[in-house]
């Protein structure tokens, strides 16, 4: 559609309106370090390894810093979680799975400095030792059941986000679980092996 | 539909520990650093400005209370706005010219004295941004003016023994250190002491470029010419090429936000040269129509709207209200 240059100037109107949505008292770097922690989970579980994840959390919050005028406030998670899951998803296409050298790493630098050698340890290995669990999920499973165990979403948020129906949703879950409890006892730590021992 | 998360139907089951885990998962330390770095934001920016402050400024008295305060601006500025840009120090040429004036009036008052025409000449000349051969007449300033460390001394010894002719003085001024001219440095700085002029040439590094604060009662000589250029830089290892773009186009509309339409215009050029296959060209067309109109360019910005609502039909920016 061309631009009607006859009356009010569109540009200037235009720029206008642009100027007005950027006065949206929104700090871009608030909004970072508001929902980093969320987004980084969302990346980690959802797939995308420990060298990858500056690069992809990057790239979230960029597309973030673009649609920010459309983003309405209060939603600013909403949009990160369902830009965080796709980010994830086309990570997840145009790399092959592997077993990555850094999923071995301790992940004690993100531990607390209060926190002891071995409890630093012992919550390194369980991070290690869900996000293998979680990777066993099939992608479309393990999206669900991420978003609703993990980061606490509704089951009808999930389904907008996911633009699927509320039933898909439900059913995506429970089969997730049952992956979930079945890859715990495959490596012979569910819960009854325990009381069992 | 079991609607119950397992965390409340077995808190203490192994499925639910594993799920505290990765509830309590945190980034590191640097993931946060590096985001910020990569959007252009926060204490480490990438934007890198070099801000010069006036060099070989007044005269007599006047030189260590200007130098004094344009350090104490770019200090003030660098130092206390995040993500603000400094903006830069104008030297006080009329006032010392007008100083100079008076040490040639009362020195050699009957053979060499120039009139005060000449002298306003000269001091104006000096002052504004000196037009290179390949400049273009709308260029207010160069980056390259700024950019190496400047010295006044070779403009303070021209100054100094050429007091009697101001022709030569003129002329002195005008071919001496191209940075001392685009920084409005007086010409008359006969009397500066080098040491004075080296140091009330900080080179300060800040944030986001395109915000001028200077001590507005030396403005009137010009202050575009005192402020630098923000260049756009080619991205490094540590900050991806996206987010050296967005960081352009964060410059960009700065500039723009602040008046500066032609230096937002340049900016536009080279963020089209330094990112030929730019993923925020929708951002950029934008701004180029806003640019344009707003330096009153109106037939150009129709045709720049117009070309950006061809290219991107679907983009919500120029219809928001």
């Amino acid at each position: 559609m061309a631009p009607s240059l006859t009356s009010v100037n569109p540009t200037e109107a235009a720029c206008r309106a642009a100027s007005k949505a950027e006065a949206i008292p929104r700090s871009l770097e608030d909004l970072v370090r508001a929902h980093l922690p969320h987004v980084y989970r969302l990346l980690r579980q959802l797939g995308v390894p420990e060298r990858d994840i500056d690069d992809a959390t990057q790239q979230v919050f960029v597309i973030l810093s673009r649609r920010l005028i459309d983003v309405r406030p209060g939603s600013e998670r909403a949009f990160l979680s369902t830009t965080a899951v796709r980010i994830a998803s086309r990570w997840r296409r145009t790399h092959k799975r592997r077993r990555e050298d850094d999923e071995a790493a301790p992940i004690s630098q993100r531990a607390s400095s209060s926190a002891t050698p071995e409890s630093q340890l012992e919550r390194a290995e369980a991070e290690r030792l869900l996000l293998q669990i979680l990777e066993s999920i099939p992608d479309k499973l393990r999206e669900v059941f991420v978003l609703f165990e993990i980061e606490e979403m509704g089951l009808r948020e999930i389904g907008e986000m996911l633009e699927l129906p509320q039933g898909t949703v439900a059913s995506r879950l429970r089969l997730a679980r049952e992956r979930f409890r079945s890859a715990i006892e495959g490596l012979g730590l569910s819960t009854e092996a325990r009381r069992a021992q | 539909m079991n609607l119950r998360r397992i965390m409340e139907e077995d808190p203490q089951s192994i499925e639910a520990q594993l799920l505290r885990v990765g509830r309590a998962m945190q980034p590191p330390s640097s993931t946060l650093r590096k985001t910020l770095v990569g959007l252009g934001l926060g204490a480490a920016t990438v934007t890198s400005v070099q801000t010069a402050s006036a060099t070989a400024i007044a005269a007599g008295k006047l030189a260590p209370q200007v130098a004094a305060k344009s350090v104490w601006w770019a200090f003030f500025a660098g130092s206390a706005a995040k993500g603000v840009a400094v903006g830069v120090v104008v030297g006080a040429s009329v006032l010392g010219a007008a100083r100079m004036s008076e040490s040639w009036q009362s020195s050699d008052a009957k053979t060499h004295a120039p009139s005060k025409d000449q002298l306003h000449r000269s001091a104006t000349k000096v002052a504004r941004p000196n037009p290179g051969p390949d400049s273009k007449s709308s260029r207010s300033f160069d980056l390259d003016a700024v950019a190496p460390p400047h010295d006044a001394s070779p403009l303070a010894a021209h100054a100094t023994t050429d007091q009697r002719d101001a022709s030569r003085l003129t002329a002195s001024a005008a071919t001496a250190r191209h940075d001392a001219s685009r920084l409005t440095a007086s010409a008359a700085t006969a009397q500066v002491d080098s040491s004075h002029s080296v140091e009330s040439s900080p080179r300060t590094r800040t944030l986001v470029p395109s915000v001028s604060f200077a001590p507005t009662e030396y403005l009137d000589v010009g202050p575009r010419a005192a402020v630098e250029k923000p260049s756009i830089r080619t991205p490094t290892r540590g900050q991806g090429v996206l987010g050296a773009e967005v960081a352009s186009i964060d410059r960009i509309r700065s500039a723009l936000d602040h008046g500066q339409t032609q230096l937002a215009l340049e900016l536009l050029g080279e963020h089209d040269r330094t990112f030929p296959n730019a993923r925020l060209r929708q951002e950029s067309a934008f701004l180029r129509a806003k640019a344009l109109e707003r330096a009153g360019k109106h037939s150009d910005a129709a045709r720049a709207l117009e070309q950006f609502q061809l290219s991107f039909p679907e983009s919500t920016l120029p219809d928001q209200r």
